[in-house]
């Protein structure tokens, strides 16, 4: 049981296992019962963005209309340090399967580009024929879109009951690696002018590293568990903050922190991923419900669904064919299907790109994307087992 | 990690699927493409500045410019600008009458309240549409192009002096934000509101209908006549009068 794949929501995955990750506790032992019914395609099960996200917009100026003013302020602080968090934790799994994953980093990163470039492309393509109207650049617009859509989870898998699904987590883990580098690109275009961009686009490597070097000096002279978790908090909340004021990507901060703390003698990656552990699955619930109270309904964004939709999907089974084949000893159906599931990061790079866009272009991208990732969310729970099974 | 050897049959199954994904979104996306937005009209990309930018020191007007702009972004989805104009005894070429762009404040998803001046009356056009007006109070509610409802946002209980407010007005493009330093700040009755207004102390360059907020980005209310100059009506006062002048 301890093996579900609830990574996103602070449960183990197969990295955490070979770390050594603390076991379940007895609620997150029963919400994986319902897991392991879906990884076997017995029993759909909602995945947390279908369940936290409507809680949101119940919460939002739409329903009940709790979440205003001073308390959005607030959420948009945690969706700052929710992003952060999860960079660090896609750098520490990235510092620690670097020397192994050659062949699948390769599969990974060419899985996501595909799709990328193929929700970019439809996107651009769709907005300039059809004159939609952004108030941003028609490039960043469909880039952040195509970014969104990279993001894979499979989390309708259990990586013990198949093999297959122990590759496509691997792939599914490291192809979150290309698009949070794009996305600090992106906001490079989007925020630099003229010659300064090239010092911008350091500007994440630089602070996630200064970042990283002041934990790395902190953590472990720590006289006690509670010194040590201040410490660990108010590292991430100063990658966070340093991310925000100079307007580049949390993630990205957050991903080369991870990294170096990783890659540097001593023990400052597990020191916080013990400590952050703790504090991940409350966050990601708090950035999907404030996802869903941040969703305003766009007319611009339901064009948007169409090509996130079909190119999220032709861009995924193009991807996990090119990925099978370069991988191995998995179906590329098989692969395809496993990397359906948007996942959490879905909405973090939708929220991310949300803190630099202007208000109308961010409201429509995260209409679509958080539409989107329902949509796939409950298409790989309920849909994918059946293909799979019939594919055998 | 050890990889099983699962064999990997039915490839021209695989292929097959994934052309077929392929063409049908191809084909769905030419489909689309052939459609037009309705209204498309591209508005203008507004800048970001850069994170080096934002780390040099800067004059203090720089940074009051910078407020403005913040505030201005996350402000103006609430407020919409709509045309009034003073209505002639007998309009003639040489003298269609006086035309003024004043700022409305959305309170719905398709209703808005301005101030309106006596003598003037507002230029209803295809988005814009008189729905109720309070002639004691020189106020105005309108229907306008639907959008997605932002609220009124946070709402200052108090406002202080001396300091500096932002002052929304009309303009051709949408509301105008600019600083402006009020001197002092006093609290009084006024009857025609349900709240006390705020007087504003010395001569001061803004207009009835405006609308005030803080740096912060709280709005504090709108400008209203004043016997003695003019004043700011407050949030509370401004959205009663706005509901007593909605349509049953």
């Amino acid at each position: 049981m301890s093996d579900q794949r609830r990574r996103e929501l602070g449960g183990p995955d197969p990295i955490d296992r070979r770390l050594g990750a603390p076991p379940p506790s007895p609620l997150g032992w029963l919400f994986s019962l319902l897991r392991t019914r879906s990884a076997l395609g017995l029993a759909p099960s909602l995945t947390p963005g279908v369940v936290y996200m409507p809680l949101g917009v119940l919460l939002g100026p739409l329903a009940l209309n709790l979440v205003t003013g001073d308390v959005r302020t607030l959420l948009d602080l945690s969706v700052t340090l929710t992003l952060t968090l999860l960079g660090i934790f896609v750098g520490i799994a990235f510092g620690r399967e670097v020397p192994s994953v050659g062949r699948l980093l390769v599969a990974a990163s060419l899985e996501s580009a595909i799709t990328i470039l193929a929700v970019a492309g439809a996107t651009a393509y769709l907005v300039v024929s059809t004159g939609l109207p952004f108030d941003a650049s028609v490039i960043i617009i469909a880039l952040a879109l195509g970014l969104c859509a990279s993001a894979s989870s499979a989390t309708s898998a259990d990586p013990d009951a198949d093999p297959a699904a122990a590759v496509a987590t691997r792939v599914a883990d490291l192809d979150d690696i290309l698009p949070i580098i794009v996305a600090a690109g992106i906001f490079t275009v989007a925020t630099g002018t003229g010659s300064d961009r090239w010092w911008i686009a350091l500007t994440p490597v630089g602070a996630g590293i200064l970042t990283g070097v002041i934990g790395w000096l902190l953590f472990e002279r720590a006289e006690s568990v509670a010194e040590r978790s201040v410490y660990v908090l108010g590292t991430v909340a100063l990658a966070g903050g340093a991310a925000a004021f100079m307007h580049v990507s949390p993630l990205s901060v957050g991903l080369v922190a991870g990294l170096f703390w990783t890659l540097m003698p001593g023990r400052a990656d597990r020191i916080v991923q013990d400590d952050l552990g703790k504090l991940q699955h409350p966050l990601v619930v708090l950035l999907l419900v404030t996802a869903g109270a941040l969703w305003v309904p766009s007319a611009v964004g339901l064009w948007l669904l169409v090509p996130f939709l079909l190119f999220r999907l032709a861009g995924k089974v193009a991807g996990g064919w090119v990925a099978a084949r370069i991988v191995g000893d998995v179906r590329p159906g098989d692969m395809a299907a496993y990397l359906m599931s948007p996942g959490v990061l879905s909405i973090a790079f939708a929220l991310n790109f949300l803190q630099i866009l202007p208000t109308a272009s961010g409201d429509a991208l995260l209409w679509a994307v958080m539409i989107g990732t329902a949509v796939f969310e409950v298409f790989a729970v309920v849909a994918l087992p059946l293909w799979r099974r019939e594919a055998r | 990690m050890a990889m099983s050897t699962t064999p990997v049959s039915g490839s021209g199954r695989e292929t097959r699927i994934l052309l077929l994904v392929i063409v049908v979104a191809v084909a769905m996306l030419l489909v689309l493409a052939q459609f037009r937005y309705p209204g498309s009209d591209r508005t203008a990309v507004m800048p970001i500045a850069g994170p080096i930018e934002r780390l040099a020191a800067r004059a203090t007007f720089e940074e009051l410019a910078l407020i403005m702009a913040d505030l201005s972004a996350r402000v103006q989805p609430a407020m919409t600008v709509i045309t009034i104009e003073r209505a002639p005894a007998k309009p003639t070429p040489a003298d269609p009458g006086e035309r003024r762009l004043v700022v409305a404040l959305r309170v719905d998803v398709d209703v808005a309240v301005a101030y309106l001046p006596a003598g003037f009356k507002v230029v209803e056009t295809g988005d814009v549409e008189l729905s109720g007006q309070d002639a004691e109070r020189s106020l105005v509610f309108v229907r306008v192009a639907p959008t997605p409802f932002i609220e009124v946002g946070p709402v200052a209980s108090a406002l202080g002096g001396p300091g500096y407010v932002a002052v929304f007005e009309g303009a051709r493009g949408g509301p105008a934000v600019r600083p402006l330093f009020l001197g002092r700040v006093d609290s009084f009755d006024d009857p025609r509101w349900s709240v006390p207004s705020l007087s504003i102390g010395g001569d001061v360059p803004v207009r009835a209908g405006a609308f005030i907020y803080t740096l912060d980005g709280r709005l504090v209310g709108m400008v209203t006549p004043d016997d003695t100059g003019v004043a700011i009506t407050r949030v509370p006062g401004l959205l009663a009068a706005a509901e007593a002048l909605r349509p049953k």
